[in-house]
């Protein structure tokens, strides 16, 4: 794909885009680059007979599925990154789906109401059909997002990532 | 999808919800679906500007599910040699795209376990399958004709109907099964598409694959992408039996004490009818014809019972003549040496008679 500007160009083309124009010289002034691939697991049996699930990336995928969003982030600068906040507005089609336990480097916190407020899926709720409060479920899930507790060191490399089902 | 969610994106990107609206079937094959992550930071105590990650994008798939469900719940009573017969059943299309469907109707072996806790007795005839075309959910000859289902919504159910004819010759309580399945067809054009078959091989991120992701049925498999359930029709037919006794009632010598058949003693005929079968029958029509036997009618004696299969009582026949006089209720009638009564309806399970008296000659 080329990134010369096209004003044909689609805005998924062009959001890809941003991204190869952030990695050049002329734009070198950030200091994070942010990469975000989505994947599924498949049942893949072994030689042996056992079964185990593989990471592939996310092709098949129908109603009932569940994926995974892995975002990696990586210092390509020469100074720290501090107060490193990533943010992820999560598809309409999909459902967020909490996991046991926190990250591998942050826990995430959830909004329900396009990034206003933010906390754990369990202290938040929505208004029901019925117009009373109800307790927010992971379809209610606007966007996910992860407070970074250490500051990123020129060079380094880690990810974040949560699982969501297609409704 | 929740309401929350919609009402957000209501608010910011309306035209988002025609490309994602996710119905009891889930979000529709063909969607695209695109995820943009960014990050803030700050360098040196100085905050940066956002940087936006890549956007993925995959495209949802297409997963195949079909539920058949017969109508009813029970047998379809039918009698022998009716014509047109029908039983019905849903279809719903519970894949997240618009689909064709080919319909097959079944005859079940004979001896297999019908739906409803018989086995199959026998096979109809004339077995043709054909689709609600006017959402009446009643079968329609001559205006339901068409034989598949072309372009059915995610989400949509149709009637379908199978329509055979009974044989004749069947005893009450038979049945006869019949197993709808209907086979996922791909969708577009007029007509009956291809059936559907499941994307072989390795996936693409960008390409509709199928799935088929269908249960199995009363005959097809767990994910075969067709579905089938079984309905049976049930022979409720009238079983007649007739039945006819003679009682002494007087002779020339002894009157009514202990009375003889020797000619000149009146005799009382009683003829009955019982049904035991499931069907009441209609339009009875008991005859005895005494002609050429050594009796003579007696005028007046001719009675009819509806009250069951007893020899007393019932409702005397005015004149013996049939006609457009009658007063009594089943068109008893005598005429040269034939004795007739016409019972319009003789329920299942009922049983009528009727009784007159004759001279020995």
């Amino acid at each position: 794909m080329t990134c010369f500007p096209n004003r044909y160009a689609l805005v998924a083309s062009a959001a890809a885009c941003l991204l190869l124009t952030g990695a050049r010289p002329a734009l070198a002034a950030d200091t994070l680059e942010l990469r975000n691939a989505v994947f599924q697991e498949v049942d893949v049996k072994a030689a042996d007979g056992t079964m185990h699930k593989d990471r592939v990336p996310a092709a098949k995928v129908v109603p009932g599925t569940e994926v995974i969003y892995v975002i990696t982030y990586r210092n390509v600068g020469k100074q720290p990154a501090s107060d490193v906040v990533i943010t992820n507005p999560i598809p309409e089609e999909l459902a967020y789906r909490p996991e046991q336990g926190p990250g591998p480097n942050a826990a995430p916190e959830v909004s329900v109401d396009s990034g206003k407020t933010w906390g754990a899926l369990a202290s938040l709720s929505v208004t029901g059909d019925d117009g009373k409060p109800r307790p927010a479920q992971g379809s209610d899930v606007t966007h996910v997002r992860w407070k970074l507790a250490k500051p990123v060191k020129a060079g380094e490399e880690g990810s974040v990532s949560y699982r969501a089902v297609l409704e | 999808m929740s309401a929350a969610k919609t009402r957000i994106l209501a608010f910011t990107a309306g035209l988002l919800l025609a490309a994602g609206q996710a119905g009891a079937t889930g979000t529709a094959a063909n969607t695209s679906i695109n995820n943009t992550a960014s990050v803030d930071y700050t360098v040196g105590g100085v905050n940066q500007p956002d940087v936006n990650s890549n956007t993925t994008t995959f495209v949802t798939d297409r997963r195949i599910l079909v539920t058949v469900a017969e109508v009813g719940g029970g047998y379809t009573d039918v009698a022998p040699g009716q014509t047109g017969q029908v039983l019905t059943f849903t279809l719903t299309n519970n894949t997240n795209a618009v689909m064709d469907f080919r319909l097959d109707a079944t005859q079940q072996a004979t001896n297999a376990a019908d739906p409803f806790g018989g086995t199959d007795d026998f096979d109809v005839t004339a077995l043709q399958v054909f689709v609600d075309s006017n959402g009446n959910n009643t079968y329609d000859a001559g205006t339901d004709t068409a034989a598949f289902i072309d372009e059915l919504a995610a989400d949509g159910t149709v009637t379908v109907f199978v329509v055979a004819n009974i044989p004749i010759g069947q005893a009450n309580g038979n049945s006869a099964g019949v197993t709808l399945t209907a086979i996922a067809a791909d969708s577009g054009g007029a007509g009956l598409g291809s059936d559907s078959t499941q994307t072989a091989g390795a996936e693409s991120p960008n390409v509709v694959d199928t799935v088929f992701g269908d249960i199995a049925g009363d005959t097809d498999a767990n994910r075969d992408g067709r579905h089938s359930d079984t309905d049976a029709y049930r022979i409720q037919t009238a079983t007649l039996s007739v039945t006819k006794t003679s009682t002494v009632i007087s002779d020339p010598f002894n009157n009514t004490t202990n009375p003889k058949r020797i000619p000149g003693a009146i005799v009382e005929y009683c003829v009955t009818v019982q049904n035991t079968g499931g069907a009441a029958a209609t339009a009875v029509v008991v005859t005895d014809v005494l002609t050429g036997q050594p009796v003579t009618y007696q005028a007046g004696s001719l009675f009819t019972v509806d009250t069951g299969a007893v020899c007393t009582g019932g409702d005397a026949e005015d004149d013996d003549a049939a006609g457009g006089d009658e007063t009594d209720p089943n068109g008893a009638a005598q005429a040269a040496g034939t004795v007739s009564a016409t019972f319009a309806t003789l329920p299942a399970a009922g049983g009528k008679s009727m009784r007159f008296r004759v001279q020995i000659n």
